[in-house]
This record gives C-alpha cells, sequence and structure tokens, in this order.
C-alpha cells in the first residue's frame, strides 16, 4: 500500500523532477510540464507544488550557484529523493496491476 | 535569454504584489524562475501574451495561510456570504499603496482614539491626509435603507392606528347612544354590566375577524417578497399573524372600554325616564 497520498499533478510535478534530472528548476519544470500535457500551467501553481513535495519529503532542493541572466539572481535545483522515488514507482506499480487486470472486453480503453 | 530581450519587464503591478505576498525565505529563487519565465514567454509568445500570462496565470496569489476564521457578515444581509481573505502587509505607509488601512480596536470613546491615532500618524506620515470610519457607522449604513423603512412604516401604521381609534371611538358613542333604552331594559329585567358590554363590543370583534382574513393574505404576500431580497432571513409563522389579530383585538377593545363599561354602568333609571 502506499504511505504518503499523491496528487495528480503532483506525480506530474515529480516526474518531470525525475525526467530533467539535474536540471530541474522552477521554470524547466513548468515548461517541461507545459510541453508534456500541453496544458497551461501556471508557475506559481508549479511552484507551491515542488514546495508541499519537498515538505512531504519527496523532493530535496539546494540553491545553484549565482548566475549572471535573471538579474543575478540564483536558481533552486530541485531533486527526487529515495522516497520519492518510490512514491512514484508505487503509483505505476497500482496503475499497471489495474491495467493488467482488465477483462478482455474492456480491452477496447487500450485501442481501437 | 537573448540579449535583447534583457530590457523588458515583467508587469510592475504583480511583480509588485508579489514582492509583498511571497516568503522571504523563496524569493529570490521565485523572481528568477518569474523572470526567466517571462522572457521566455515573450520570445515564444509576444509581449501581449507574456504579460498577460505573467500576472494571470504565473504570479497568482502566492501567500501562507496563517488562520481561518468562521464565515461572518461583512456586507449587507442582502448578500450572501462572500469569500473572503485578511492579508498582513509589513508597509503601510508606502506612497503607492493604495489599499492600505489600519483596522484598530478600541475599548474606550472611539473618537477619542481617533484623534490621539491622527495625531501618531501625523508624526509618520505627514505627506499623507488622516481619515477614518468607525466601523460600527459602516455596519449602520449597510442597512440604512431598512433602517428608513421601520420608520416610515412605524410613523404610517401608528398614523392609521390613530384614525383608526377615532372612527372606533365615535361608533362606540354612537352605538351606546342608540342603544340607550335597550341598555336601560335589559339592566332593568337583570341583565349583568359584563353581557353588556360584551354585546356592546361584539360586533366590533367581528369586524377585527373579518379584516384579518383580509388583511393577512396581502400581508403574507408583501412581506414574503420583501423577505427575498434578504440572502439570510428569517422564515414567517403562523404565530405573527395571531399576534397581529390579538393585538388589533386589544386596541378596539382599549377605544370601545371606557364608552361600552361607562354605558352599562349607567343607572337605567336615567335612561328610561327620558321619554
Amino acid at each position: 500500500m502506499r504511505k504518503a497520498f499523491l496528487g495528480e499533478f503532483e506525480e506530474i510535478v515529480l516526474l518531470s523532477v525525475a525526467v530533467l534530472d539535474d536540471e530541474a528548476y522552477g521554470v524547466s519544470v513548468t515548461l517541461e510540464i507545459e510541453k508534456q500535457t500541453g496544458r497551461s500551467v501556471g508557475f506559481s501553481t508549479v511552484h507551491t507544488t515542488l514546495q508541499r513535495l519537498e515538505a512531504k519529503g519527496f523532493l530535496t532542493s539546494k540553491m545553484g550557484g549565482a548566475t549572471t541572466e535573471r538579474g543575478g539572481r540564483r536558481k533552486r535545483f530541485f531533486r527526487l529523493t529515495a522516497a520519492g522515488g518510490r512514491a512514484l514507482k508505487d503509483v505505476r506499480d497500482i496503475r499497471s496491476q489495474l491495467w493488467e487486470s482488465l477483462p478482455p472486453k474492456a480491452m477496447y480503453l487500450s485501442g481501437p | 535569454m537573448r540579449r535583447d530581450n534583457k530590457h523588458i519587464r515583467p508587469p510592475r503591478l504583480a511583480n509588485w504584489l508579489l514582492e509583498r505576498f511571497i516568503p522571504a525565505d523563496t524569493l529570490e529563487e521565485v523572481q528568477g524562475d518569474l523572470l526567466e519565465l517571462y522572457q521566455h514567454w515573450v520570445e515564444t509568445d509576444g509581449l501581449q501574451a507574456a504579460r498577460h500570462r505573467y500576472t494571470w496565470l504565473d504570479t497568482t496569489l502566492y501567500a501562507t495561510v496563517i488562520g481561518v476564521v468562521n464565515d461572518f457578515h461583512f456586507t449587507s444581509f442582502h448578500e450572501p456570504i462572500k469569500p473572503f481573505a485578511f492579508m498582513i502587509r509589513n508597509n503601510y505607509f508606502v506612497q503607492q499603496d493604495f489599499t492600505s488601512k489600519l483596522f484598530i480596536k478600541t475599548a474606550g470613546n472611539p473618537v477619542v482614539t481617533a484623534q490621539q491615532v491622527g495625531e501618531i500618524w501625523k508624526e509618520f506620515a505627514p505627506q499623507r491626509p488622516f481619515s477614518y470610519t468607525l466601523l460600527d457607522d459602516n455596519y449602520k449604513s449597510l442597512h440604512a435603507d431598512e433602517e428608513r423603512f421601520k420608520v416610515l412604516f412605524s410613523c404610517l401604521t401608528g398614523l392609521g392606528i390613530f384614525i383608526v381609534c377615532l372612527g372606533l371611538f365615535s361608533l362606540i358613542a354612537f352605538a351606546t347612544e342608540q342603544r340607550t333604552k335597550e341598555i336601560g331594559i335589559r339592566k332593568v329585567l337583570g341583565a349583568p354590566v359584563s353581557s353588556i358590554v360584551i354585546m356592546l363590543n361584539r360586533d366590533f370583534l367581528k369586524l377585527v375577524a373579518l379584516s384579518l382574513i383580509v388583511a393577512s393574505p396581502i400581508a403574507f404576500y408583501f412581506m414574503d417578497r420583501w423577505l427575498e431580497g434578504f440572502a439570510y432571513r428569517i422564515t414567517w409563522q403562523w404565530w405573527m399573524f395571531a399576534l397581529a389579530g390579538l393585538v388589533a383585538g386589544a386596541v378596539v377593545l382599549i377605544t370601545t372600554g371606557y364608552q361600552s363599561i361607562k354605558a352599562s354602568l349607567a343607572n337605567p333609571v336615567k335612561s328610561l325616564r327620558t321619554e
């Protein structure tokens, strides 16, 4: 069973951080989600979700070095923790388990 | 980001609000990210779209919830309770802070306190005029219409009752005058005072009952319509109409009482001898 609940949007944010690996910070995560899902997400939504995921222990973060762009302001980079990875895997396991238990006559769900 | 976009600044108002709501420990990263994102959108979607997005999507309210209160009325009872947020901001005395207000809870005389506050205000922000309103007055003004309505209707109702009493008084005077002989005969034949009083008043009470039957549906209709204008309202109860009937009956009895009791106490010898 899953220990921590992961919302749909949280799952997407968490996955995007994992996908972006070392390059995950506010802007890149926002743009990645827009690119992958095609839906318009506000930066404030993404950033607060990142903070919430960090508070839940699924992410860690550290400040990057000084930049010359963006008015010299530093970036906060996010990384997946072991707990975050487990949570993602749990979600995927439950999903694939459910998909596998689909009865044959419901198989139209997976394609024409 | 490319150099040629560096001079483009995000909308100032959104930025200004942002600075007041983002927790200090994340201000640097958020501002940096937002600037970078804004410049990205300017490049891909154009200035107009980027500004719109920045204001309405990317910077929409950053705030930390520190407490929740029960719903309470801050507008008139005509309106349902709407969402409401208290915001704590640090710099009340900034020139362009166009919405700032200080809310002060006072124990003593609020006017005196307001004057004292005004003096301190002059010390700290002499360039800004000091003005205040009492929250009690604000609340009162929300229902000023109802207050006026109440006064108007009380006066009209009072006038109406007065006119009715005048009419009743002359009616009962007329009735007792007409029936002086009847009352005399009844008394001679042994009718008690109470039965004569009841006889004189019975017709008036019948009229009260009839008027109640006519007036109640009309009153109910208009009362219902008026109450519908309120989001928060009482519902009508049958006892309201019963009470109105009882009060009307009492008013009638008080008006006619003197005359009818005087007539029934009169010595029958006097009324019968004058023929």
